[in-house]
């Protein structure tokens, strides 16, 4: 991990406003991509929900170096119950969710978008745990708070769906 | 990391998103956020100057220097009607500035809504128990952001 998060996270542990602007500018692209890919329309308020948890508990994180994986762990969880609550209107206007389009080829994220719609929020998750960060199944397992066979099977149905979808 | 990482939705959080995040972080910080009727550009251009803007619609602000100034890093001193001097760190850049100096730490982030903007400020005392005074601080802000407004709906070019 980067030397300089660590630090970051111990001067806002310590309410140095200034650490927690900068671990704010390193945390939120990271959580905006889970929360986003997981909860799609309501991805900005599940963000905005995970790292006000983040920042409310980062006095209980023991070692800076489980920063992100205990971040992913709360966006992951956060994201998926923000999926089954119906999208609250916002005071702030929501964007239309799509990655910033640089050099992505903005049909595919679009084709991307529209399948991830037709999934349930759960397969959404095991997705962007395997798929998208490389979890193995006893880590995604533990993310997800399911038994491995969950995840297994959750994993299987999500992939063939993707395909079937995808191939439409 | 996935190599489709660009493909997949992601979600963005502009600045007053974040700065609900700073303030909710803080119990004894004082905020508020609210629509204000003119465009971002002219908001920004009375926040965004601090040693200009600043003394014009912070009420306990009597003058603001910059000391320093690295990319959006600042080191800047506030003197109080009082004649009581801070020296305080900051980050700023467009739509964002954050100030924290020992006693009180300061926020305000503004995004485009339309043609208007919405705005959030935070203030917080950085000591024990002064969350009390949070109400009043709210007040305060409250008042604030009208003659933010005002100078503002000025200023619209």
């Amino acid at each position: 991990m980067d030397v300089g998060v660590a630090e970051l996270v111990r001067g806002a542990q310590q309410g140095d406003v200034l650490a927690m602007s900068q671990l704010l500018d390193a945390l939120a692209p990271y959580v905006g991509r889970i929360c986003g890919a997981i909860a799609l329309e309501a991805g900005q308020d599940a963000a905005q929900e995970t790292l006000i948890s983040v920042f409310r508990q980062l006095r209980s994180l023991r070692d800076p170096e489980a920063l992100y994986g205990w971040v992913r762990t709360i966006a992951v969880r956060e994201a998926v119950r923000a999926s089954r609550a119906p999208v609250t209107a916002g005071p702030v206007p929501l964007g239309d969710g799509l990655p910033p389009v640089g050099r992505v080829d903005p049909e595919v994220a679009s084709d991307v978008r529209r399948v991830l719609e037709r999934l349930p929020a759960e397969q959404r998750a095991i997705l962007v745990l395997r798929d998208l960060h490389g979890l193995d199944e006893a880590e995604a397992a533990r993310v997800l708070g399911v038994a491995r066979g969950t995840v297994k099977s959750r994993l299987h149905r999500a992939r063939a769906l993707f395909r079937k979808e995808w191939t439409r | 990391m996935s190599v489709l990482t660009g493909v997949w939705p992601s979600s963005e959080l502009d600045p007053v998103r974040r700065m609900r995040i700073l303030a909710a972080a803080m119990p004894q910080a004082a905020f508020r956020e609210r629509v204000l009727d003119a465009p971002f550009d002219a908001v920004w251009r009375v926040a965004g100057d601090l040693e200009h803007g600043t003394p014009q619609w912070k009420k306990d602000v009597a003058a603001l220097a910059i000391l320093q100034q690295d990319n959006d890093r600042l080191e800047v001193e506030i003197r109080s009607h009082l004649g009581i001097r801070l020296r305080a760190g900051a980050v700023l850049r467009p739509g964002w500035c954050v100030m924290q100096a020992r006693l009180v730490a300061v926020g305000m982030a503004a995004t485009p809504e339309g043609e208007r903007t919405r705005f959030a400020h935070f203030e917080a005392l950085r000591l024990p128990g002064t969350g009390l005074l949070r109400p009043l601080l709210r007040h305060r802000i409250h008042h604030e952001f009208e003659t933010l407004e005002r100078l503002a709906q000025r200023n619209r070019r």
